[in-house]
């Protein structure tokens, strides 16, 4: 039997997502938004895991359930302070976290600030990042491949989110771990079959989404490996 | 009005009023709600010299660098390439301007930013808006306002990089051009929404202009007063929360459109004929200049008060000027009014909270009992 090509491989690990998040018990969906002043991609790598970690248990499934949805807001967090505490916040105070909560709970922050737009593309940082998530340092390693070829920074904001938070609340990664995380032009699905055969992926998180090219092509913009074993997808 | 800005290190009175109208871009007529907020500036500025400093800001070019002015006049370039713009009328330009909002067109960015380079660089205005202009200043000059600078041409008084670098450093600018993405103006620590300054594709909104004329002048002993359109109330209430951040005093006063027809419209969707400044000064009557300069400031400061949401009505405007000719018949001549501290005196009783003497209780003040007399210094205030 011949391998699977590189669009059934994606399909198949997008529809295994899909099914794992329909099997969730019923909940209603939750938000989260992120406000964002200046952006750094291993800040926003570690704030995404830290906030994700954090997140109650009884708002786990909620958010879950949205496929962790997320709206970014221009905004700087000091100047919300006082009207909107927020959850989480980098040590910069570049990046905020609000929710997860209901969708009229974020309203008056949305209304406040403006939809965050970075249409021009990702400048990612050159060579590998060593990210340590919040915690006590386990020593444990995650290896996370990222695309930027192509991708803009309001984009990446989107892809990195999914791919951090579902992994975080399905337990592939866990407090004081390392991200070892890799900025490359594309990322080839041959090289990544382990990761995307579904009957493997409890212990890997892909981030796969309609490519540009349109046509319904997808495309694969992210793949986080652990070797610890998560939840179910 | 009062004289354009001195030079720096000039005397000044101890106490300023720095009066900052709206801007208009040059593109269009004069109508009523832009007379309004004419005459009531107008009336602020000359009544309240009389009790403090005033410096009246007009400077061409927080109208002139501005997207809403230079696409108008792109659109002109792209459909009249040829024109010779120096004997239209201001119906002419009034109606192109109302045709080119009426055909939602592509923005050419490139070439906006061209235009808006030689703006902001040289001083330039498109011959269209230097007609306009000079079709306002004959207007002005026979209401009696004057030149506020309509002939003049300075560079505004900060670079935008400067502005937006001050803005960064008292924290009130987002700043995401790094990421191909707008420039907002941070109002939120006082819970007022963010406010794009600068789009994506670099073209500035008309708030740009005007904080970069109005940020330098911010110094101890003065207050700013700015004149809107209620209209404009959250922009304008952004606007005075900027100042203030940079230490400036700071007070507002927003005016009510005058509805036409009972449509309180933006000029960009016309329905002015017949009631531009140029159709009121030219309406047939026996009333001398100083009857029409009287009556006009008694019709739009003394009858439509500043919330007023009355349509404009000519036959109460007529009324007013025949009302004013028979003041004036009756106003004491020579010295004969109340000495000028009298005045100073008078006026002063007229100030709103805010320091300026207010146009609707000073042309209140004209008629019924107890009425100032029309002295010849009240006279030049008010004509």
């Amino acid at each position: 039997m011949s391998a699977p090509c590189g669009t059934a491989m994606l399909t198949a690990a997008a529809q295994a997502r899909v099914a794992a998040v329909g099997a969730l018990p019923a909940a209603p969906g939750l938000d989260v938004a992120v406000v964002v002043a200046h952006l750094d991609a291993a800040a926003f790598i570690r704030g995404a895991a830290g906030f994700a970690l954090a997140v109650p248990e009884g708002l786990r499934d909620g958010w879950y359930r949205t496929f962790t949805r997320t709206v970014f807001l221009a905004g700087q967090p000091a100047a919300l302070a006082g009207r909107h505490p927020y959850q989480h916040v980098t040590p910069d105070g570049q990046l905020a976290w609000y929710g997860p909560a209901p969708r009229r709970a974020l309203t008056s922050l949305s209304r406040l600030l403006r939809a965050f737009s970075g249409p021009a593309p990702m400048e990612a940082p050159a060579g590998e990042l060593a990210v340590t998530v919040p915690g006590p340092p386990t020593g444990h390693h995650v290896e996370v491949a990222l695309a930027v070829g192509g991708v803009s920074t309001g984009a990446y904001l989107v892809h990195v989110h999914h791919l951090v938070a579902e992994a975080s609340l399905r337990g592939l990664i866990r407090p004081g771990d390392t991200l070892l995380v890799e900025h490359r032009p594309a990322l080839a699905t041959a090289d990544f079959r382990d990761a995307l055969d579904p009957t493997r992926a409890g212990s890997a998180q892909t981030r796969i989404a309609p490519a540009r090219t349109g046509a319904g092509d997808l495309r694969l913009f992210g793949v986080l490996t652990s070797n610890r074993h998560g939840g179910d997808h | 009005m009062t004289p354009p800005v001195p030079p720096p290190g000039a005397s000044a009175p101890p106490t300023e009023l720095v009066v900052a109208p709206v801007t208009i871009t040059p593109t269009k007529p004069l109508t009523p709600t832009h007379v309004k907020g004419l005459i009531w500036t107008d009336l602020i500025a000359k009544a309240t010299a009389q009790v403090t400093g005033v410096r009246l800001v007009w400077n061409n070019r927080m109208a002139t660098i501005t997207v809403q002015s230079t696409a108008f006049w792109r659109y002109l370039d792209v459909t009249e390439p040829e024109k010779d713009w120096s004997g239209e009328t201001e119906q002419g330009i009034g109606e192109r301007y109302v045709r080119f909002h009426s055909e939602r067109r592509e923005l050419d960015r490139r070439a906006l930013q061209g235009y808006l380079r030689r703006a902001d660089e040289d001083g330039w205005i498109h011959p269209a808006g230097r007609r306009m202009l000079q079709l306002w200043r004959g207007q002005l000059d026979l209401l009696g306002i004057g030149d506020p600078g309509l002939a003049d041409d300075r560079p505004l008084a900060m670079s935008a990089a400067s502005l937006t670098d001050a803005l960064a450093a008292h924290g009130l600018l987002i700043d995401h051009r790094r990421y191909g993405g707008p420039v907002h103006l941070d109002g939120s620590r006082r819970g007022l929404p963010l406010r794009q300054l600068i789009s994506g594709d670099g073209l500035p909104n008309y708030l740009l202009p005007i904080l970069r004329e109005l940020i330098p002048m911010v110094r101890p002993a003065r207050t700013f007063l700015l004149i809107h359109d209620d209209g404009l109330t959250a922009d304008y209430v952004l606007l005075a929360h900027v100042l203030t951040t940079f230490g400036a005093d700071v007070a507002r006063l927003a005016i009510s459109r005058v509805p036409v027809d009972g449509a309180a419209l933006s000029s960009r969707y016309g329905g002015w004929r017949g009631v531009t400044l140029t159709d009121l000064s030219s309406s047939p009557g026996t009333a001398g200049r100083a009857a029409y300069r009287l009556g006009m400031r008694m019709y739009f400061a003394g009858t439509l008060h500043r919330d007023s949401a009355q349509s404009f009505r000519m036959p109460l405007l007529r009324r007013c000027v025949g009302r004013a000719a028979r003041l004036l018949v009756q106003a004491p001549t020579g010295s004969e009014g109340p000495p000028g501290a009298r005045l100073t005196a008078e006026l002063s009783r007229l100030q709103a909270q805010q320091g300026y003497v207010d146009p609707y209780r000073l042309m209140s003040s004209l008629h019924g009992a107890g009425a100032l007399p029309l002295t010849p210094v009240l006279r030049a205030i008010c004509t």
